[in-house]
């Protein structure tokens, strides 16, 4: 047997290689000689070197060893997430340029973040699970506090840090269990296992236990407590991140996790899966609709929005999987862009997140006002938007897998949804109170609007004609 | 030969010191105190970890109980830089003080 990585091995895990090359070369230069544009560069060179890199891969044979799987699916989020922290690191650049030092180290979490967020969805195995995970984990404390004018950014990256380093905590116990009684670390191996036993009370607990741990990450209720005062604390492009990537990263692994094992097969998962998903949606509107901060109504909406995913998870076999993929896109692009026109209308005096600032906001900015409204159709579903496209098929994977109590909590929560996402949409048509003078000019900030046009271009192009990216996501195979 | 501990009593153990760590964050207030009861839950399932790799005479449980000790030093890392961050700010490192945000019916009172 050889070690050795060759050649070709090598090619197929580029895109990996790209992103731990440009913090590795930042730090370099951290220590020789600070300079933010450049290194602003730099981070959006890694970033579109790993899209094109996993685009180019796509067609390639599979990298396979015992820790990773780079194959198509992977490749597919591992392009998405790039994509995602470069439109970040495009919003990002105006918070830094405030700061008067240390920017640089954000770009390099930043790639870090994403790095892990990736292995993630390439583990097959809860080794290399555990250590990305933690990867993206620990990146991510450092980044929500990293910008901090008041002491929010502190308390939020403290909350964070203890509930996160809990649930890994759990997750690990769990998997500690998993493998006293299956023997093996790799899904494959545990799903084999579970063909052929009976589950035993420790594999319960076990299970449950990876469960919570996975929930946590994706902030299901209940082990959602963190989600609103991190979203708040920290500043929106970093809000931004942790919403798509970090997210991300867990639906991508829970996908590959459970189609390894069969995981839908076993009634006990999935009866634990759909009280978390029902227990989600509703929930997280309930709580969003008495949200008068805009961060925090995102945070739970956010929560539904994981909740909805959550049924085409447990309707895996009919066509969930391309569903969930789809939903995440579609998620992705609505998610960015909200937080988009939230940093582009934050300014030094703090962030713009109470919803009384968007009051009017049609009458003073009406390219942001049209964009913000295009986002809240999207997220409250409404037809030619992503939103829409992204629950339609969710529904029909339910359907198909006959999931009828969990289409109704669909149905009940998007009419929930559709008021509280309209209610921000009437508040920034209507007549401003007060007129304030438009002190804010130094606020046009281009590559803001360049990321918010390109999003508004996706949101209805996914709407419109979905098939393009269906039948990419179709061709994504899991290997085993 | 000495007499073997049986695999399920170390499990039970490990399975105590988690308990005790989880209780540990629940109810400390003080910042230290609650990321040292995390670091107690860590350390148990490096242990049930190590309790299994003996089980199937197996390397790998020692292994993950290395990454799970890397990892918690890395986070401790952080997190005493955040809690330092922190005291600065507020002189203080009790949980129940970190109130700067909160729901809308908090947040309306103390407007």
């Amino acid at each position: 047997m050889n070690n050795l990585i060759t050649s070709g091995e090598l090619l197929q895990l580029l895109p990996f290689i790209t992103m731990l090359a440009g913090p590795v070369l930042m730090i370099f230069l951290i220590s020789i000689r600070r300079n933010h544009t450049f290194t602003w560069i730099l981070t959006l060179l890694s970033f579109a070197l790993t899209l094109a890199f996993a685009v180019y891969l796509m067609d390639k044979e599979p990298y396979v060893s015992p820790l990773l799987t780079i194959d198509r699916f992977s490749l597919l989020y591992t392009g998405m997430f790039a994509s995602a922290g470069f439109l970040v690191t495009l919003l990002a650049k105006r918070y830094l340029d405030n700061l008067s030092e240390r920017r640089e180290e954000f770009y390099l979490l930043l790639l870090f973040a994403t790095l892990g967020s990736s292995l993630m969805v390439s583990s097959n195995g809860f080794a290399s699970l555990f250590l990305s995970l933690e990867l993206l984990g620990i990146s991510l404390y450092a980044l929500i506090s990293y910008i901090h004018r008041s002491g929010k950014a502190i308390e939020a990256g403290l909350k964070y840090l203890i509930l996160a380093a809990l649930s890994s905590a759990v997750l690990i116990f769990g998997v500690a269990l998993v493998y006293y009684e299956t023997g093996g670390l790799s899904y494959s191996s545990i799903g084999t296992y579970l063909s052929q036993h009976t589950f035993s009370p420790l594999l319960v607990a076990g299970i449950g236990m990876i469960i919570a741990g996975a929930g946590f990450k994706l902030s299901l209720v209940p082990f959602h407590w963190w989600t609103s005062d991190v979203y708040q604390g920290s500043n929106a492009p970093v809000t931004a991140f942790i919403a798509t990537v970090s997210k991300g990263g867990m639906v991508g692994a829970l996908i590959r996790f459970f189609t390894m094992i069969h995981g839908t097969e076993y009634q006990q998962v999935v009866l634990v899966l759909t009280i978390l998903a029902a227990a989600s949606m509703l929930i997280g509107n309930i709580l969003a609709v008495r949200q008068n901060n805009l961060k925090r109504l995102l945070a739970y909406s956010s929560i539904a929005h994981l909740g909805y995913l959550m049924i085409s998870l447990i309707a895996f076999g009919d066509g969930g999987t391309q569903a969930a993929t789809f939903y995440l896109y579609a998620y992705f692009a609505t998610t960015l862009g909200a937080f988009g026109v939230i940093s582009i209308l934050s300014d030094s005096q703090g962030e713009a997140e109470e919803l009384e600032k968007y009051k009017g906001l049609f009458w003073k900015k009406p390219v942001l006002a049209a964009f913000l409204a295009l986002i809240m159709f999207s997220l409250a579903g409404i037809p030619l938007t992503a939103g829409f496209a992204g629950k339609f098929f969710v529904a029909l994977s339910g359907v198909k897998a006959d999931l009828w109590l969990l289409l109704i909590f669909l149905a009940v929560n998007s009419v929930i949804g559709v008021y509280y996402y309209l209610r921000v949409v009437v508040m920034m048509f209507s007549a401003p109170k007060e007129k304030t003078p438009a002190s804010d000019n130094s606020s046009t900030f281009s590559a803001g609007y360049i990321v918010l046009g390109l999003l508004a271009i996706i949101i209805i192009y996914l709407g419109i004609s979905p098939n393009g990216i269906l039948s990419l996501i179709g061709s994504a195979v899991i290997l085993p | 030969m000495m007499e073997q501990i049986p695999v399920e009593q170390s499990l039970l153990l490990a399975a105590l010191l988690f308990g005790i760590g989880l209780v540990g964050v629940l109810i400390r207030k003080n910042m230290i105190l609650m990321m040292m009861s995390v670091e107690i839950m860590l350390n148990a399932a490096g242990m049930a970890f190590i309790i299994a790799g003996s089980r199937w005479a197996q390397p790998d449980g020692q292994v993950m109980f290395i990454f799970i000790l890397t990892m918690a030093a890395a986070e401790v890392a952080v997190g005493l830089a955040l809690i330092l961050k922190l005291f600065h700010l507020q002189k203080s490192i009790d949980a129940d003080e970190m109130t700067q945000m909160n729901d809308i019916t908090e947040a309306s009172e103390s407007n």
